[in-house]
């Protein structure tokens, strides 16, 4: 009503065409998606973002391009000072960190009622693992290999994002990371393109939904474009270089993936690849993202990023870092403020073509439109629906789930665990992260509050049996401590005790944006407190609370049971008792190799064999002096309260043609005596290419619940799309020959069978980039 | 002109470059060799008699085989290797080039081995070697291992090292120049001249070989033989330029890495050696793989058999098979089954036997060698004074708190202690070829010949270099205590760097540090002497030792070299030619980084740094102490503008602020502010070394022409583009002193 009122006053005609036919009709939402065919609606969404367009001036343009930042103020999240003003001319297209029902109405209101064009604000917000109801962090909703729930996950931070007056999400991160070193690894799926891929289209899912225009969905932003994950020494922000194969064949794919689910919005990097920064990329961002896989969506700036360009050393001032970001690709500008300032006198001067201005321009309206912005642009902004859905029961049902799912059990000596809840009389819990509640959140915890978190202490006082003593020391006052002078308490509290729960790692804020670590071990003296509780011989469950793969090789040794729990949110406490004692059997799988020390770093199961690989008897092999080759944990590891079998892999036939699929199967079989959940793994190998292979890659994955005794036959299906790779002249290819299928539950122990791919005339066969065979 | 007229306008506010015209990265003058038509018709008349098998012979060189005698006789080897280590050198290559003259075609043997840092007298290691930042030094050094070498009948070194190698977890970085291009082309052109002289055909001559092409230095988690993985243009600016200045300097010979760049194995990768080393830079000289490299090529995954991998090799440019045999016996097949073509094997036995005629070899297959005029030349105090001279010149002093250095040779009572101060074996390194230990002199030994006659040097290992008992502590404490001054002597195993010798750790191996800490305890005034190859992450060393020398692996006259820089009779000039990290997170580390859209601000939280580390290096590229001080005033440019094309002089002036004469590395960085690509914030770009008396003053001049300030543009094409450029001198990479220049006209 309010935006009718608003336009019969202005008697915008275009603008009334457009508020007003998509709500007669079904709203075009998908409707640019890749391969999709102009229907009317898009036809209709052209029409009226064409005639919004024509009546804008250059800076009401570049008005729309500009993101603002949010500020903090007493009440909440706020406009900047003086932002009210900058809406009401057109300044502000969107926010960044503005959220809530009322604020973002009543800013809203000011951009719809006060400014020329009634343009409507978008608001936009990094939910990355959770709104208000917190998730486990991704890194370990990768390690639950389960995207289906990862969807979920994703689906329950839009409505509450959406219910807050949230639009536009900058999530999922998908940049693939191989270096623990780097702190924002905890913020994706880990070191796999497969997996990633996986991931990236089911979050995508999640958050916008099957209909954008639905008041529940938020648009996905595939950040950061790319390779960000490969920055130099682990250092955040640092350089990236390395060949356009191994860009495509592993930092690309999981983008590819959220490209062809509809992913909205496109993040690029910070870091420059072999010189050139992703804000000033062409070939990134117009050839390949936009050019090759037909993305249609807005490409927003990570926070300053165009100003960066300056730092990079590529632009002189300020003026030419917006020529460059713009003629790259990039849409909107975050914080930067550089194309509100500069981009209207370069489009006068001639510097600027009016057409990379408008193009730009357009995408950020059509996203409005297929938000449903013009339709009503406050269908995001309810104080009661955001009441009403604001960590709800089941909200909270959802994230234990996935927290359950997400532990990775990584060792279980003499059947430590699970816990009997009736024979532990006396439980100790032990460490300085047992009981931190914003840890338990895990980094960027979006409007995460950290009462809303049940800690590993709370959690286990609910779920120990009525009657059982808990004992709660803290051992050192926190994680990067060097006193020790609480380790004797704790040491007499494991003593009492009848099992030990020992919490260490690292807090919250030693993970995510700009927390590096050059040592990834345990910080402070956790380790020598460890030492010490584990040298009372007690039955002692370590559990882990990190957002990156640590150095944990002593524990890895030593501890009796060793639980890998990440950070997992609003019921992380919860979550963990439930492993514990074991209500719920683990079932995670590590998503990234944990090496044994920083200086095997980088080390990931699918690298190349090299011309010496290594061999213990041969000293001219590739190897240190001083560690293993080995991880301490390899990708795809992880261990269950009872055992599995596999079956050698079967293969529907030993020769396939290119267009042929393969199916193979293998049986699994629950050995042990409780029922649980195995995540069956499929690796092959292209054992001679015209470049040099992985020695595994990741080409499928099922979650398989057995009952003990019970074998379940799992089947995959295979095809050229998952023998492709980016051939001698950058050609994506799948070529004849020797293919080995490995079937397993850990990168590191499968069973295998090879097969052959023939072609007709002996050739290798094109296997163009779609968006077919993806996940 | 590089096409300069081309330039547009726009380029003035640092838009993409139109093309330029490609240049190298620090050329130097192209040798211009006009055909020799007379060697061209000698090759083409042995060419013309031999049979395809014996063309396969002539590409391949194997050794220590017990069938090796009949393989010469029956023509099926080009040369042997592994004439070095414990052989009588000399009788070996006469006894297997007398087989080779009862051969049918009778073409006399090429005879390689790892000359790498000496033949019998052990020089320092490359590394050490390239931290003097000498070039004519280091040529003669190379020189007079090769007049040794080439008395014993050797004809051709695996050398020099060319890898540019910024990750000390690799062992092979002790091989390298270090981490910087524009200096490791400095060394590639002493090295190449050194050991090849004016001439090939001069008897004390070795053909070179510049290795391993290219980017083997870049092996990821500096694993040796591992993947490599960078961007054309990093390899091209980065790991390409020392061999451009090998071929340019006319080195013989070029070998294949092992390593797969992209996906590519060197040995079957035909754009790096047909396209780049031959067609683009015209390089004539032979291609010899890598140690098996070739069926290594079935590891790598990209052949599937010998035979495939010999195509593929043969295909690719490889010129010769060391040691594998697959040559010999897959390439007549091949050429039958027409996979490869003969006019290819052809093109490569041509080259083979080109090298052959140069060295002399068809004049006088024993180039003039006999046994005793191999010893007379062999070790001698000429040499060894070569050795002492490169060895002191390389030592870099790291620490000097108090200025405990140099010690008094009337000192007293001297505590020599630590695994390595008595040791000979250690110190020559890795690969020493005919380097003894008995020929060493130990460290302790050199000190004990140095100091003053009523000097009392007490001596203790106080525990082994890598073992973890600490019962020979109290024996070293004891004697540090009751000396005046202590010299602790600590580092790595010779064979702890080099070849298969990657270290995931970078600190004291074993209980060293801790015995370290023990001797500091005492309060005796303690000297660090480091025995290493590689950049070491020691921090806790760094803040607790008052004084640290890095003496590397110093080669048979370590002892010497090491008395010379602790009594002060050598003044330490050796300059870091790699950053040493302070802790093995921070790698790779260099001084040429990127500036990155964040770089570091202490106070600003979303920087680029690490929450636990410094972003800084514990000690920096460049860097190195003095017994005396120098100062850097007064930057100025000949000119602050220049058109495009032009070049310009920088020049500094130099003090010596101290007491002391002595000798300073003056290092030239350039940096250019904005460009198309983003560029390092700064990169060598000049450097000389000088000597100054105390209070002397001196002006150092340093010519920057075009090529010191271009890279590969957007295209990958070799451009100059306009704008600032900033220049920096000083004594290390972290110079403060500069000067600004604008090149192109604009604001």
């Amino acid at each position: 009503m309010e935006l009718s009122r608003t336009m019969k006053r202005t008697g915008a005609a275009a603008l009334l065409l457009g508020a007003l036919l998509p709500a007669a009709c079904a709203p075009p939402t998908g409707a640019a998606r890749p391969g999709a065919a102009p229907g009317p609606a898009a036809t209709r969404e052209e029409q009226f973002v064409d005639s919004l367009l024509s009546q804008m001036t250059l800076e009401e343009k570049a008005g729309q391009l500009n993101m603002s930042p949010g500020r903090w103020s007493n009440t909440g999240p706020a406009a900047p000072v003086g932002g009210e003003d900058q809406i009401r001319r057109g300044e502000i297209g969107s926010f960044l960190g503005v959220w809530g029902a009322q604020v973002t109405h009543d800013l809203q209101r000011i951009a719809v009622e006060q400014s020329r064009l009634h343009i409507p604000l978008l608001f936009s917000f990094d939910v990355i693992h959770g709104y208000r109801t917190i998730f486990p962090v991704p890194l370990a909703e990768a390690s639950s290999w389960d995207p289906e729930l990862a969807g979920r996950a994703a689906r329950v931070a839009a409505v509450e994002a959406a219910a807050g007056g949230v639009q536009w999400t900058f999530a999922p991160m998908v940049d693939i990371a191989r270096d623990p070193r780097w702190g924002r690894i905890v913020e994706g799926s880990g070191e796999d393109p497969f997996l990633g891929s996986a991931l990236a289209a089911a979050r995508v899912r999640g958050f916008q939904g099957t209909d954008l225009a639905d008041s529940l969905t938020v648009a996905a932003t595939l950040k950061h474009f790319a390779a960000y994950g490969a920055v130099e020494a682990g250092r955040d922000y640092n350089t990236v270089d390395m060949s356009e194969r191994r860009l495509r064949d592993v930092y690309l794919p999981p983008f590819h993936a959220g490209v062809c689910v509809g992913a909205e919005s496109v993040m690029p990097s910070f870091n420059e690849i072999s010189g050139v920064p992703s804000h000033a990329n062409h070939h990134l961002i117009t050839d390949i993202l936009r050019n090759e896989w037909g993305f249609d969506g807005v490409v927003v700036s990570d926070y300053t990023g165009i100003m960066e360009l300056l730092h990079h050393g590529i632009a002189a001032d300020s003026a030419e870092a917006a020529r460059l970001a713009l003629h790259a690709g990039v849409d909107v500008d975050m914080v930067s403020r550089i194309y509100l300032d500069f981009l209207p006198e370069l489009v006068r001067q001639g510097r600027v073509p009016q057409s990379e201005l408008d193009d730009a321009v357009r995408r950020v309206l059509r996203m409005k439109y297929d938000l449903g912005l013009f339709q009503d642009p406050y269908r995001y902004s309810s104080v009661a629906r955001e009441q009403a859905l604001e960590l709800t029961p089941e909200h909270r049902a959802v994230a234990r789930r996935m927290a359950d799912e997400s532990m990775v059990l990584l060792r279980n000596q003499g059947a430590t665990l699970p816990l009997d809840r009736g024979s532990v009389h006396t439980l100790a819990v032990i460490g300085p992260l047992a009981d931190d509640q914003p840890s338990s959140l895990g980094s960027w915890a979006g409007a995460g509050r950290p009462e809303d978190a049940v800690t590993v202490l709370a959690g286990l006082r609910k779920a120990v049996a009525p009657g059982t003593t808990v004992l709660y020391e803290k051992g050192v006052p926190d994680v990067l401590s060097t006193d020790s002078s609480g380790f004797a308490a704790a040491v007499a509290a494991a003593q009492k005790a009848d099992a030990v729960v020992l919490v260490v790692g690292e807090t919250a804020a030693m993970t995510g944006e700009a927390t590096s670590r050059a040592t990834i071990d345990l910080p402070g003296v956790q380790l020598q407190l460890a030492k010490a509780v584990i040298a009372t011989g007690k039955p002692v469950v370590t559990v882990l609370m990190n957002g990156r793969p640590l150095t944990v090789d002593w524990l890895a040794e030593h501890s009796p049971a060793l639980l890998e729990s990440w950070f997992l949110g609003v019921e992380t406490g919860n979550a963990v008792a439930d492993v514990l004692f074991g209500q719920v059997n683990p079932s995670g799988k590590l998503p990234v190799t944990f090496p044994r020390v920083t200086g095997q770093i980088p080390i990931y199961y699918a690298h190349k064999n090299t011309g010496r690989p290594p061999q213990a008897d041969q000293h001219y092999t590739s190897k240190y002096l001083d560690v293993p080759w080995t991880p301490l944990y390899p990708f795809g590891y992880g261990l269950s309260y009872t055992t599995f079998s596999y079956g050698a892999p079967r293969l529907s036939s030993a020769t396939i043609g290119p267009d042929d699929t393969l199916r193979v199967a293998v049986d699994v079989t629950n050995t042990g005596q409780r029922a649980g959940t195995e995540v069956v793994q499929l690796y092959l190998r292209d054992l001679v290419g015209s470049v040099t292979r992985p020695v595994e890659q990741l080409r499928g994955f099922q979650r398989v619940e057995l009952q003990p005794g019970q074998t379940k036959t799992v089947t995959f299906s295979l095809d050229r799309n998952d023998l492709a790779f980016y051939g001698l002249d950058m050609k994506r290819v799948a070529e004849p020959g020797w293919f080995t299928v490995s079937t397993g539950g850990s990168s590191a122990d499968v069973k295998s069978v090879n097969f052959q791919l023939t072609t007709p005339d002996g050739q290798a066969v094109a296997v163009p980039e779609g968006c077919e065979g993806r996940s | 002109m590089r096409g300069w007229t081309k330039l547009p306008l726009v380029l003035l506010v640092a838009a993409p470059p139109a093309g330029c015209a490609a240049a190298p990265p620090f050329p130097a003058p192209a040798p211009t060799r006009a055909p020799d038509t007379r060697l061209e018709a000698r090759v083409d008349s042995v060419l013309a008699l031999m049979t395809l098998q014996e063309k396969a012979g002539q590409l391949s060189i194997t050794g220590g085989r017990p069938d090796l005698d009949s393989l010469v006789v029956s023509g099926a080897l080009g040369g042997t290797n592994g004439v070095l280590p414990g052989k009588d050198v000399a009788r070996y290559t006469q006894r297997m080039q007398r087989l080779a003259m009862r051969s049918r075609l009778r073409i006399p043997l090429t005879f390689m081995g790892d000359v790498i840092h000496g033949f019998r007298t052990t020089l320092p290691v490359p590394l050490a070697m390239a931290a003097t930042w000498d070039t004519a030094l280091v040529r003669r050094a190379e020189h007079m291992s090769a007049v040794e070498a080439a008395a014993a009948g050797v004809n051709w070194t695996f050398a020099p090292m060319l890898d540019v190698a910024r990750d000390p977890r690799w062992g092979r970085v002790v091989e390298s120049p270090g981490e910087d291009p524009f200096l490791g082309a400095a060394m590639a052109r002493a090295e190449v001249t050194g050991f090849q002289g004016d001439s090939l055909g001069d008897p004390t001559s070795l053909a070179a070989t510049a290795k391993h092409f290219a980017g083997y230095g870049a092996v990821e988690a500096g694993r040796d033989y591992n993947t490599v993985d960078v961007s054309e243009r990093r390899f091209r600016e980065v790991y390409l330029p020392t061999f451009h200045a090998a071929v340019d300097t006319g080195v013989a010979t070029i070998m294949a890495a092992f390593t797969a760049l992209d996906g590519v194995p060197a040995t079957a990768d035909p754009a790096l050696l047909r396209g780049i080393l031959r067609s683009e830079w015209g390089f004539g000289g032979v291609v010899v793989s890598d140690y098996d490299a070739i069926p290594e090529l079935i590891d790598h995954r990209v052949a599937a058999d010998t035979a495939d991998a010999v195509a593929l090799a043969m295909n690719a440019g490889v010129d010769v098979d060391l040691h594998s045999m697959s040559y010999w016996r897959y390439l007549p097949g091949l050429v039958r089954e027409g996979r490869v073509g003969e006019d290819r094997v052809d093109e490569a036995v041509r080259r083979v036997l080109r090298m052959k005629f140069r060295l002399g070899l068809f004049d006088d297959p024993f180039r003039h060698t006999d046994p005793a005029h191999a010893a007379a030349v062999t070790l001698t105090p000429a040499t060894r004074a070569v050795a002492r001279e490169v060895a002191r010149a390389s030592m870099v002093l790291l620490k000097n708190q108090g200025d405990v250095l140099p010690l008094r040779k009337d000192v007293g009572t001297l505590a020599v202690l630590g695994p390595l101060a008595d040791d000979s074996v250690e110190v020559l390194g890795p690969v020493h070829a005919q380097g003894v230990p008995r020929d060493t002199k130990t460290i302790l030994q050199g000190i004990r010949e140095r100091v003053a006659p009523g000097t009392r040097v007490l001596y203790a290992p106080g525990a082994g270099i890598d073992d973890t008992a600490t019962a020979g502590f109290a024996g070293a404490v004891r004697l540090a205590g009751r000396a005046d001054a202590a010299v602790v002597v600590l580092g790595e195993r010779g064979m702890m760097s080099g070849e298969a010798s990657s270290r995931s750790r970078l600190d004291l191996p074993g209980v060293q540090r801790e015995l370290l800490a023990a001797i500091l305890r005492t309060g005796t005034p303690t000297v660090v002497v480091l025995v290493n190859g590689r950049p070491l992450a020691i921090p806790w060393v760094a803040e607790h030792a008052p004084a640290i020398l890095e003496a590397w692996l110093p080669g048979t006259e370590a002892g010497s070299a090491v008395a010379d820089v602790l009594f002060g009779d050598y003044n330490p000039s050796g300059r870091l030619t790699a950053s040493f990290p302070r802790d093995v997170g921070q790698i790779p580390i260099y001084y040429g980084h990127l500036s990155t859209g964040r770089p570091a601000v202490a106070t600003d939280r979303y920087t680029s740094k690490y929450l636990d580390v410094p972003n800084s290096p514990l000690y920096p590229f460049g860097y190195g102490l003095s017994y005396t001080t120098y100062s850097f005033s007064n930057v100025r440019l000949s000119r602050e503008r220049i058109a495009p094309g032009d070049s310009l002089t920088a020049t500094v002036t130099v003090t010596n602020t101290g007491k002391r004469a002595g000798e300073e590395v003056v290092q030239m960085y350039v940096r250019d502010e904005v460009a198309s690509i983003a560029r390092p914030v700064r990169e060598l770009r000049g450097f000389r070394k000088i000597a100054l008396q105390p209070g002397e003053s001196k002006d150092v001049s340093f010519r920057i022409t075009p090529a010191d300030l271009g890279f590969y543009g957007a295209d990958m094409n070799w451009v100059v583009e306009p704008g600032w450029f900033t220049v920096f001198i000083g004594g290390d990479s972290n110079a403060r002193e500069h000067a600004r220049f604008l090149l192109g006209g604009g604001t």
